[in-house]
């Protein structure tokens, strides 16, 4: 059994896919701040003292992170005009998906990062005489970032990735392009194969940066 | 200057200080002694506020800093006054605890420059002449974890004074140093106590408490079994458990 590569398509299908790229770029930073904020609120609200608080941030969180991406990205493109008779331009609706799912991921990395500071250090503020936000300022969060930030830009990576489910619903990112180029050419296995090359040029780099980050923060005293 | 009246506290079913009462008077230098678990760590949290007690009234300068606020039956809070009041005491921790990521001078200067307001010149010439006072010029711009065991304590005690407190705690701060380096911290806090500070020192070392103390304390199962002078309570202890526990500690020096 042989197949006959045809990557003479392929040269042809770069700058589609190469637009396409742009726009999967734009999604992921867009959702990566964003995200960012909401798991700021996040955190802070899991680790509220009072129930009211706390456990909605957590049911939401569980119910993000305990369906599929794709569930959620679908639920809000189509049923939310539905229930809220609210019409959110295609952008826009993946873009609250996206980061109401990221929301969650990065809430509970960081979390456990304020978590992960010993309480003595807290003690120490609070003896000291600190306000509530110059503890967190100036004393919890610089280590508390140590631990969230390699856990973050992993999460990252994967929200690169998982941009990908936004073709689904008609986002023209470097998935589309490639699934319109596929069948334009009759030739999904080339164009797929490409685009995966893409996705994997951009992801691999920055996860073998995230490894050495990984590493320096883990032995660098401070 | 301090007035404790009838503490009691628990974690969990273990009774961890019972009608525990005590009274410190301006300048002195007080030392708490006795076995682990005796309830000296947590007497002196409740001090400055890091536990709540159960029961019982903390009194700093007179002024309420833990008690009922809302009648007899109210449950035990921490006074309006509790955060300046808490400020007017400094406490030095067994683990040092100084911040890993700022470098001593900053370590000391962090707390004048954002609680009490004042400008970074101001706030780093305060905790420069605090880590000369401790004998740390030289490690100034270091981050904690270059710092022997000793200088760290030495650190953090400087880093407590730089509040101006009239009051200051010590938990055991040499019982995390290799024995050689115990001395430098000790000759710090008798430095302290010469110049009239008001301290509370909970620690092991009995040479440090029969020197330096105006009162030593004797601690055991969450009470106070004994109080005196050194000299008394050293040479000549009243209680039967005071008695065996110094036979215990002392034996072998």
């Amino acid at each position: 059994m042989s197949y006959d590569w045809a990557w003479y398509v392929v040269p042809r299908a770069i700058p589609a896919l190469i637009q396409g790229l742009r726009l999967t770029i734009t999604i992921t930073l867009v959702v990566i701040v964003l995200g960012f904020f909401l798991g700021i609120l996040v955190a802070a609200g899991r680790l509220a003292r009072s129930p009211l608080i706390n456990k909605p941030v957590a049911a939401y969180i569980e119910f993000f992170r305990g369906t599929p991406a794709l569930v959620q990205l679908v639920w809000i493109y189509y049923c939310l005009p539905i229930v809220l008779g609210l019409e959110l331009p295609s952008f826009a609706s993946i873009v609250v998906a996206l980061t109401l799912n990221v929301g969650a991921f990065y809430g509970e990395a960081i979390r456990a990062g304020i978590q992960a500071v010993p309480r003595d250090q807290v003690e120490a503020a609070d003896i000291l005489g600190f306000h509530y936000v110059d503890k967190m300022r100036f004393v919890v969060l610089p280590q508390a970032f140590r631990i969230i930030i390699p856990v973050a830009l992993s999460q990252s990576i994967s929200l690169f990735k998982d941009t990908s489910l936004v073709s689904t619903l008609g986002v023209a990112d470097l998935m589309y392009q490639a699934r319109v180029l596929s069948t334009q050419t009759y030739r999904p296995l080339e164009i797929l194969t490409v685009a995966a090359l893409i996705y994997f040029m951009v992801a691999f780099p920055c996860t073998i940066a995230t490894r050495v980050l990984e590493l320096r923060l883990a032995r660098a005293r401070y | 200057m301090i007035s404790v009246r009838r503490l009691n506290k628990r974690f969990g079913p273990l009774e961890v200080l019972r009608d525990v009462s005590l009274e410190i008077q301006q300048g002195q230098a007080v030392v708490i002694i006795g076995p682990s678990g005796s309830g000296k760590s947590t007497l002196l949290r409740c001090l400055i506020g890091l536990e709540t007690p159960e029961s019982g009234e903390v009194h700093v300068d007179g002024r309420p800093f833990i008690g009922r606020v809302d009648g007899e039956r109210g449950p035990l809070r921490r006074t309006r006054e509790f955060r300046a009041i808490q400020r007017s005491m400094g406490m030095v921790f067994q683990q040092f605890n100084l911040f890993p990521h700022l470098t001593v001078l900053q370590n000391v200067a962090l707390a004048p420059m954002r609680v009490l307001g004042l400008r970074e010149t101001e706030a780093h010439a305060r905790a420069r002449a605090l880590l000369i006072k401790v004998g740390l010029e030289e490690k100034i711009l270091q981050y904690p974890d270059k710092l022997s065991g000793g200088q760290k304590q030495r650190a953090s005690i400087a880093r407590a004074l730089a509040l101006e407190p009239k009051i200051m705690l010590f938990d055991e701060v040499t019982s995390a140093l290799d024995p050689e380096l115990i001395h430098e911290v000790l000759s710090v806090m008798k430095q302290l106590a010469t110049d009239g500070m008001t301290m509370v020192v909970v620690t092991h070392e009995m040479g440090f408490a029969n020197k330096v103390a105006d009162r030593v304390i004797f601690m055991d199962q969450g009470i106070i079994v004994e109080e005196g002078p050194p000299a008394a309570l050293f040479g000549a202890p009243r209680e039967a458990r005071t008695r065996a526990f110094l036979e215990k500690v002392l034996t072998h020096i």
